[in-house]
């Protein structure tokens, strides 16, 4: 591949061409087409090192998957059996005699399979998809499974028995790339068992096993394998588009270069994938040509592609923004932006009673381990430090397993207890929330919880008035930054929080360090970065109920509050309602 | 089962605060966000008036809303502020004419006084939609699910509601009610006779019962059945109530009933127009207010009105102190049309107003609308999806269906109704007549009456200017075979993109009414002899948000059923590899992915036959873009990409052919 712009692109060696679960399991985790080619096609020799946090996250699942191994193996011991690895034979080679030790196991009725390999014959995928082509029909599926689990009363191949699989992960619900990676090795061990297992199971880090059917998955396995393999054989131009999901990528790196090397577009914060190739289409291949660009042109383009008028011309800003490192005011804000349930959102310059920030970190998909920090001020108190020293302050603690909606019950009656009060005055309190997941993840709580009635509840009385400040922020200005942190945004406007990271505090420090040394990551690294040391101590809080971890969270949310109302001070200074 | 009233008052209660707070939101907005919502229509010139009859006749160039003919709006001057839109006169649109850019508004029903004077030629004014007030009325439905819990005192009759809908009761044939079947419509008489297996034992189940469900899958003739059902009923003496969700719903099963001569007489309450149901001379009458209708000594045979009409009697009887045992005795037996739309809470109030019913609908078309949850889920369900699922009663479904040919009704009967529908004989061998062989043959061979025609895009998400060029082709390919316009229908599930497939079909000279080009929701209940489906989407992030609602199963049901001799489907291939936000697709059996599975079923039914079309839709782009259409950039890379790789694709032998 080579881009005018650039030198000649390093050649890509073929690999294997095996698709395995990992290449099924990373598409539908992150989707993107080059990490396909890439996983198929790419030099091994060019893919890098997970991330510090990857990599201990990477660690917690083999240590969970070895504890859960363990017990199975308590609980059955003469009716286990694990197929090892062994270093010393090439990779290929190894594998291969794990696949045959597999088909032994599988033969002779073993009750549970550790770590087996199944995998097609060479020409064979056709006969397992046949919807796949020529190109494709070297390809070898391959699956190195956790658990293989023998099934009785299912007639197949080696009698009146059959195997499905099972996958190990340290995640709390069984998600949907798991799902998938589960589903493509059943469609391979149908092919070596002469029988479609009816089900599979993920072993959730939540200790629980979830069921699930494999027949609706396999619709999109095949159009996986059958259409989308196809496609990664020839990438296009310039076919990476950089998303801050690339941190947990192999290829990163390889991307990365690529991306300062031709000044790429998709370093722009918020370019779609389909703009930048809208603007490349147009000759606009690089952040400096749109920079550049005519706004006339550009007004044109955006209409012509059908997307907002001003779509191009607001990139072309936010690439300045980009360069110069600071906000650019838009110069039209137009319409206000929508709450999540749709509707008009107030306008927190034409707010007259107080504001309620909320702060908060909500980690599984339904927002059930939370932790949140409201800070209740008026106006007058924007721009003020440190908001445990005045009064409307409150941190709640995490939601536990037995009270998954505390949270959202807090924040919710502190709401509707602060309206009721004001409401003789014909005020009423406005949330601001200072990140874009908080209210999402705890309108999927509520889901969860009562159902969509209580959902659609809560988006009625807390959501349609209230403001997602980062979405807020966005109708304004063109701000340089990848994911929003409000910190960071913070910063941009000159505002320097006085609180101490969380990070500085030595037990914090001692507490991180020690974790390095024992899933091998960079302690200092993590210690730097508020977002991942909050990310990893709301995971330590799960297993380890030691202090520290909560005043990590603790800390970290009312740096956050700090920020939300110096910020929000800033913004407001001089404007009333 | 229990039936819980508690969750339907909060369901009612949660769509009022939504729909007020999108009526709020309408009458704030400036006029460039509400032209974003396809309310509003700026820019229109008064070039003539009739204050008299209170017409006026506007100039446009385009009409980028969704507003049609028959469409009530407001009238103002181009500058009014958002607030006052709702304090101008309102009219209906009576004329549409796209190729001489001709709007006629006649004022609305006594609106003509505010007509006069206030607007002059040369001015320029902007229509808006009208607001839907009789939907803000939350009282009413309250007031109903309070009634039928009892708690206003437990009439038998409210009892039997409360017993059918958590199916405690079951149907029971009429002589065991009490009511005799007397002589309703005799065994030989021929609309008898010429009944289908399917539509004989619905016919005995709903005139022998005192309650029976009806499903009618598309094309199976449901609304000429009830017809049927009525007159047999009118000829047992018994008096009929009509209900349907929409005025052009109850019109329709009351134009069925006027085709029975023995049918006397016929009456409908309410509604502002009533297109082909006038005219009927003295066998039908036309009364305005529900009051005046149910104060009359007079019952007709046969009498239509929507909920609301049915309910405002009773909610008035309510405030005095006769309470529950006030509940009339107007109606023998109500028949429900549109059933699969209409909601639990609205059924319950027309339902008070008798002791049988009998409700015709289908579950597997589209479900009510609504805006606060998921369509079809929970409270939000469709009485008929009620009474069938929640209730578990026997519903008849009619399997013969008179529209769908053998090839088009294969899929629909597979996937939504257990393998039992099937073609009637008059429609199996349906194939498209098409005189010329143009470069579009292999997409419009009569030969495969379901057809995908693949066009290789990405990233769009409300409009696909590819697709829209090559259904205009496709179109005028068609009317210049031999397929006459009116039986020609385009359906996109987006505004916009059936905004740009009229503007390219403008250019090529179809400027009319036909084809109709509409949504899903606009289509239902029509039938053409050719279809395309334009399914625009391919940005995967626009299909992840819109999952729940734009893949919705019974939209993709009633979409592909619209056609009688043939189905043309375009779409980009990464429409069928969409899914949902990941968080939708956690735990076990999560419901979206199965409502995904069914365009992936079809898609894997269609593929091997599929057309890659995607170079001549890029070339027809390039034409009508020539000819002066939308600037629209002809080609991307990644289009270019695709195309490159359609054409290797196609000159390997690999992929679709």
């Amino acid at each position: 591949m080579t881009n005018e712009n650039s030198e000649t692109r390093p050649t890509l060696r073929p690999s294997s061409h095996a698709v395995t679960g990992s290449v099924v399991y990373n598409h539908f985790g992150h989707p993107c087409a080059y990490r396909l080619h890439l996983d198929l096609h790419g030099d091994r020799d060019l893919r890098c090192e997970p991330a510090a946090l990857t990599r201990y996250f990477m660690e917690r699942g083999n240590r969970h998957e070895a504890r859960v191994f363990e017990r199975i193996q308590k609980e059955r011991p003469d009716d286990c059996i694990a197929i090892a690895r062994d270093p010393s034979l090439p990779h290929e080679e190894d594998l291969e005699r794990r696949a045959a030790a597999t088909l032994e196991a599988m033969r002779e009725g073993k009750g549970i399979i550790f770590h087996g390999v199944i995998q097609s014959e060479p020409g064979e995928v056709k006969k397992i998809v046949p919807g796949v082509g020529e190109e494709e029909s070297p390809f070898r599926l391959r699956g190195e499974t956790d658990i293989l689990e023998r099934v009785d009363g299912v007639p197949s191949d080696f009698g009146d028995y059959a195997y499905r699989v099972g996958d190990v992960k340290s995640s709390r619900d069984a998600q949907f790339p798991q799902k998938m990676q589960v589903a493509f090795y059943s469609l391979v061990l149908s092919r070596r068992q002469g029988a479609m297992p009816e089900t599979g199971f993920i072993q959730t880090g939540a200790d629980e096993r979830v069921d699930f059917a494999i027949e609706p998955m396999l619709w999109t396995v095949r159009l996986f394998l059958e259409e989308e393999i196809h496609e990664t054989w020839e990438p296009g131009e310039s076919p990476f588009h950089l998303t801050p999901y690339c941190d947990q990528c192999a290829w990163r790196d390889h991307c990365r270069e690529q991306a300062e090397r031709d000044d790429d577009l998709s370093l722009i914060p918020g370019c779609r994938p389909g703009e930048k190739r809208a603007l490349l289409a147009m000759g606009v291949r690089s952040r400096t040509e749109l920079a550049a660009k005519d706004d006339r042109a550009l007004r044109a383009l955006g209409k012509s592609w059908g997307g907002r008028r001003d779509g191009f011309r607001d990139l072309k800003l936010r690439a300045s923004a980009l360069e110069f490192g600071r906000p650019v005011p838009k110069s039209d804000p137009g319409a206000l932006p929508q709450a999540q349930g749709g509707g008009r959102v107030p306008d927190p310059a034409s707010h007259r009673g107080p504001f309620l920030l909320v702060a908060g970190v909500a980690d599984g998909f339904h927002g059930e381990d939370a932790a949140l920090a409201v800070w209740r001020l008026r106006r007058d108190d924007l721009g003020r430090e440190a908001p445990t020293e005045k009064a409307g302050a409150v941190i709640h603690h995490r939601g536990t397993a037995d009270q998954p909606g505390e949270m959202l019950r807090r924040l919710y009656r502190e709401i509707s207890q602060t309206n009721r009060l004001l409401s003789s005055r014909r005020e009423s309190v406005l949330p601001i929330f200072l990140s874009r997941s908080l209210p999402y993840r705890f309108r999927r709580l509520a889901e969860s919880l009562g159902g969509e009635a209580v959902a659609a509840r809560f988006v009625e009385e807390v959501l349609c008035d209230a403001v997602v400040l980062p979405e807020w922020l966005d109708r304004r200005f063109h701000l340089p930054l990848a994911t929003f942190d409000v910190e960071e945004a913070a910063r941009l406007f000159g505002i320097e929080v006085a609180s101490a990271p969380p990070g500085a505090h030595p037990e914090v420090a001692e507490r991180v360090q020690a974790l390095a040394a024992d899933f091998g990551f960079a302690g200092e690294t993590l210690c730097e970065a508020t977002p991942h040391l909050r990310r990893l101590a709301v995971r330590e809080m799960r297993d380890d109920s030691a202090p520290v971890w909560r005043d990590v969270i603790e800390r970290s949310l009312l740096r956050d509050l700090e920020a939300g109302a110096r910020l929000m001070g800033h913004l407001l200074k001089g404007r009333r309602p | 089962m229990t039936f819980d009233l508690s969750e339907f008052a909060s369901f009612v209660d949660l769509e009022f605060r939504a729909k007020f707070r999108a009526v709020i939101d309408q009458i704030s907005l400036p006029v460039a966000d509400r032209v974003d919502r396809y309310t509003c229509w700026p820019g229109l010139i008064v070039e003539a008036m009739d204050p008299d009859s209170g017409r006026l006749t506007l100039r446009f160039k385009t009409n980028p809303s969704k507003l049609r003919v028959g469409e009530y709006v407001y009238v103002n001057n181009l500058d009014v502020p958002p607030h006052q839109v709702i304090s101008g006169p309102e009219g209906v649109i009576e004329a549409l004419d796209t190729r001489q850019g001709i709007c006629r508004i006649r004022a609305g029903y006594r609106q003509v006084h505010r007509f006069l004077g206030r607007f002059r030629i040369g001015q320029k004014l902007v229509l808006d939609l009208t607001l839907p007030t009789v939907h803000l009325n939350r009282e009413m439905p309250l007031l109903a699910l309070r009634l039928v819990s009892g708690d206003l005192g437990d009439a038998p009759r409210l009892q039997r509601i409360r017993g059918l809908m958590s199916g405690e009761r079951r149907a029971q044939l009429l002589e065991d009610t009490g009511g005799a079947p007397g002589s309703g419509v005799e065994e030989g008489d021929p609309s008898l006779r010429r009944l289908t297996p399917s539509q004989r034992r619905a016919f005995d189940a709903a005139t022998r019962r005192d309650f029976a469900l009806i499903q009618g899958p598309p094309g199976t003739g449901k609304t000429h059945l009830l017809g049927l059902i009525v007159r047999d009923f009118v000829r047992r003496g018994m008096k009929v109530g009509v209900c349907a969700l929409t005025h052009h719903g109850i019109n329709n099963l009351l134009l069925e009933c006027l085709s029975h001569s023995d049918i006397p007489d016929v009456c409908k309450i309410g509604g502002r127009e009533h297109g082909r149901i006038e005219g009927h001379g003295s066998r039908l009458r036309l009364v305005k207010s529900p009051g005046a209708y149910f104060r009359s000594k007079t019952i007709p045979a046969v009498t239509g009105f929507t909920q609301h009409a049915a309910f405002s009697p009773v909610a008035r009887n309510l405030d005095s102190d006769a309470g529950a045992d006030a509940l009339p005795d107007r109606f023998d037996v109500l028949v429900f049309d549109e059933a699969g739309q209409l909601t639990v809470p609205a059924a319950l109030m027309a339902m008070v107003q008798a002791d049988r019913y009998v409700f015709a609908g289908d579950h597997k078309q589209l479900p009510p609308v609504v805006q606060t949850l998921r369509p079809g889920s929970g409270p939000a369900r469709s009485v008929f999806q009620h009474l069938v699922e929640q209730a578990d009663h026997e519903a008849f479904m009619l399997e013969e269906s008179f529209r769908l040919n053998d090839e088009l009704v294969r899929f629909p009967s597979e996937v939504f109704y257990g393998g039992r529908l099937v073609s009637a004989s008059s429609a199996k061998a349906r194939r498209l007549q098409l005189r010329t062989n143009q470069r579009f043959a292999d997409v419009l061979s009569p030969e495969a009456p379901s057809q995908l025609a693949l066009v290789r895009h990405d990233s769009r998400s409300q409009e696909a200017p590819e697709e829209a060029a090559l259904i205009a082709f496709l179109v005028k390919e068609a009317v210049e075979g031999g397929v006459p316009a009116e039986e020609i229908a385009v359906i996109a599930p987006h505004r916009r993109q059936n905004v740009k497939i009229r503007e390219f079909l403008g250019l090529l000279g179809f400027h009319g009414p036909h084809p109709q080009v509409d949504t899903v929701e606009r289509i239902q209940g029509q039938e053409r002899d050719l279809v395309f489906l334009s399914m625009t989407l391919s940005d995967r992030d626009a299909m992840a948000r819109g999952a729940e609602f734009l893949f919705l199963p019974n939209r993709f049901n009633v979409a592909i059923t619209r056609a009688r001799k043939k189905l043309v489907v375009t779409a980009s291939p990464a429409l069928f590899r969409a899914l949902p936000r990941p968080e939708a697709l956690v735990g076990a059996e999560p419901p979206l992915l199965d409502d995904l599975n069914v365009l992936k079923r079809w898609y894997f039914q269609h593929r091997t036959r599929a057309v890659d079309v995607t170079d001549r839709a890029f070339d027809a782009l390039s034409e009508l873009t020539r000819l002066g259409a939308a600037k629209v950039s002809p080609a991307t890379p990644s289009d270019a990409a695709t195309r490159t790789s359609a054409k290797q694709n196609s000159e390997s032998g690999f992929g679709p052919s």
